[in-house]
């Protein structure tokens, strides 16, 4: 297929449109907006072995990453998580890649149209039910007492054994914000920063 | 992140050892590895640019070792450290290291330049280090070891380095399409994988092109470590069975010596999705497993069948792993010494040395030449994959 990740090592009998690889690996990266085309493909592999060995360290545990591009960081990071869980997971979106700004914008929204829309739906229930769960864009949001309040409570609700969240922010410093509950965030980002060796 | 050490802060290079603000924990680990690389450096410094990118890069790398917990290539060697050095960025390395990451402008070379017969030697180009290391190595073949208490170097090679299957994060470049052709509705296409050189023998895909791979890569692959490929009950030693605590269990086959059966487990030390493929068997879209059946007389019966009535029966556990081992090794060693024609062959290509289980000294002191069986290796496993790919199959079936 034109769109397998493992034409270059399959030995499988038959490859066809049917094949439970292709078919789960590539609802993973669909659902990741991972497409072909993307820089994950041809990226440092160290740094994506780096990653790979987060996820297994930190399994069920809030870690946070620091990076300069964070847009990056969390396509790596997602893809890294992928290829470690794509087997048997059933076509559910055991890894998500929830886009803070994106989702905020659609809660917003939902205020108005006084709906929730579909990706608002998918999204809430990608983010409480994905084994690996990476939250970025976080540098796009202005935290104030509503965005810290809802970034606490999603941390909160994931705090589960069988769950990881990765949350890729810059350097803390840059973040933007205010208020009681922004110093409270900072606290929790702050605690659970895990450097990348 | 602002560095310690800059043109503005300098170090001393002769004093590395002692005064280069490492993390405490790694200390010992590393103060014996700076001083014998700054020996080094005094007996071939040359002054140039060039050799202090080098042996910057390499305190770099040792020091990344360290903290990453990373091993240096079993090849490495501290009397010759600018060769077989991992191939590691230096925005990794900087990244890795913050602020005790070295450059050539933050290092003050106290060190007098050698204008002797070492002049020759810097003045190889680092791009040709490859072809250069290899010359060394046949002239001075016993080269210092490394430090095997160093707990830097003591990090086996893990088996999943030489597994057959696809490496755990598939990377390609789509922008190198290495063959495409539409069958259908389906659009076939293999993207070059990467990295284009192999580092390990996992890296090796459908794609590789041996062309690209200097004898040094190839020597890259071997494990630094024996590793056990056979199942695990194969190194359990059996009462009345030979034994070797590298190899494991030898099981005897009629018809050939022990030494045959020995050089057919260094040659396949182990055994992947191997199967039969007929059209006109109606399940699995043809394939069979290749254990289940014996070919006897160019009929195929059922392993389990049969298995009460041959001698081997009697001399090894019935278990599947050694009826396994048996049926394998017995039409290996029936195929390539007793050059036996199959009317049921194995689907795909199985040639030697498809996984390299020992370090190159290893395989040099039992009798085989590293080189070529690393080149093998590649080979064996390019056409393994080639041979079983299911995608170059639709195409040549829709050619």
């Amino acid at each position: 297929m034109h769109n397998c990740i493992f034409s270059g090592n399959c030995i499988k009998s038959v490859c066809d449109q049917s094949c439970p690889d292709l078919i789960t690996a590539n609802y993973l990266l669909e659902r990741n907006n991972i497409p072909l085309n993307s820089r994950v493909y041809n990226s440092n592999i160290n740094l994506l072995n780096k990653y790979s060995n987060i996820l297994q360290n930190y399994e069920g545990k809030l870690v946070t990453i620091i990076s300069s591009d964070t847009n990056t960081t969390s396509d790596m990071i997602t893809y890294a998580a992928i290829c470690k869980h794509w087997k048997n997971s059933r076509l559910h979106a055991v890894v998500y890649n929830l886009r803070l700004s994106q989702y905020l914008d659609n809660l917003s929204s939902s205020w108005n149209t006084r709906t929730d829309s579909d990706d608002l739906d998918y999204q809430k229930i990608w983010m409480s039910n994905a084994k690996v769960l990476i939250i970025s864009n976080i540098d796009y949001v202005n935290f104030k007492e509503f965005q810290c309040q809802t970034l606490l409570t999603l941390l909160q609700s994931r705090d589960k054994p069988d769950f990881t969240t990765i949350i890729i922010s810059p350097p803390l410093t840059s973040l933007v914000g205010s208020g009681q509950f922004f110093a409270k965030l900072h606290e929790v980002l702050n605690k659970t920063i895990v450097t990348v060796k | 992140m602002s560095k310690i050490y800059s043109s503005f802060n300098k170090i001393k290079f002769t004093s590395i050892s002692e005064s280069y603000k490492i993390n405490s924990v790694y200390r010992s680990i590393l103060n014996p590895l700076y001083s014998s690389f700054i020996m080094y450096v005094k007996g071939t410094f040359d002054g140039t640019s060039a050799y202090k990118r080098r042996a910057v890069k390499v305190i770099n790398i040792i020091t990344y070792a360290a903290y990453t917990s990373t091993s240096l290539p079993y090849n490495w060697s501290q009397s010759a450290p600018f060769v077989n050095m991992p191939d590691i960025s230096d925005d990794e390395l900087e990244e890795s290291l913050g602020d005790i990451y070295l450059t050539p402008e933050a290092i003050e070379w106290d060190v007098d330049v050698v204008t002797s017969e070492f002049k020759v030697e810097s003045n190889v180009d680092p791009k040709k280090l490859g072809d250069y290391v290899d010359n060394s190595a046949q002239v001075t073949p016993k080269q210092t070891p490394v430090l095997a208490s160093n707990p830097i170097f003591s990090t086996p090679t893990p088996l999943s380095d030489v597994s057959i299957k696809a490496p755990e994060i598939p990377q390609f470049d789509i922008s190198k399409v290495w063959v495409q052709k539409r069958c259908g509705a389906d659009l076939l296409t293999i993207y070059t994988t990467l990295p284009e050189i192999p580092k390990t023998q996992r890296d090796v895909s459908i794609t590789t092109n041996v062309n690209l791979m200097s004898d040094a890569d190839f020597m890259k692959l071997f494990p630094n470590t024996v590793l056990h490929t056979r199942a695990s009950i194969m190194y359990i030693p059996q009462e009345n069975l030979p034994y070797d605590k590298d190899l494991g269990v030898i099981i005897p086959i009629e018809g050939y010596t022990l030494e045959q059966c020995i050089d057919n487990i260094i040659k396949y030390p182990h055994f992947y999705k191997l199967s039969r493929y007929d059209k006109s068997w109606q399940d699995n879209n043809g394939f069979r497993g290749f254990y289940s059946f014996i070919e006897i007389d160019g009929e195929l019966v059922d392993t389990l069948e049969v298995w009460n009535s041959l001698d081997i029966s009697k001399k090894i556990p019935t278990t599947t792993e050694y009826i396994k081992e048996y049926v394998v090794r017995k039409y290996l060693l029936d195929r390539d010494i007793g050059h036996k024609e199959f009317k049921y062959p194995l689907f795909g290509t199985l040639d030697p040395y498809l996984t390299l289980f020992m370090p190159a000294e290893m395989y040099q002191a039992k009798g085989y030449t590293p080189l070529d069986i690393a080149k093998a290796c590649v080979n064996s496993r390019i056409s393994f994959k080639q041979s079983r790919s299911p995608i170059l199959r639709r195409i040549q079936d829709n050619a």
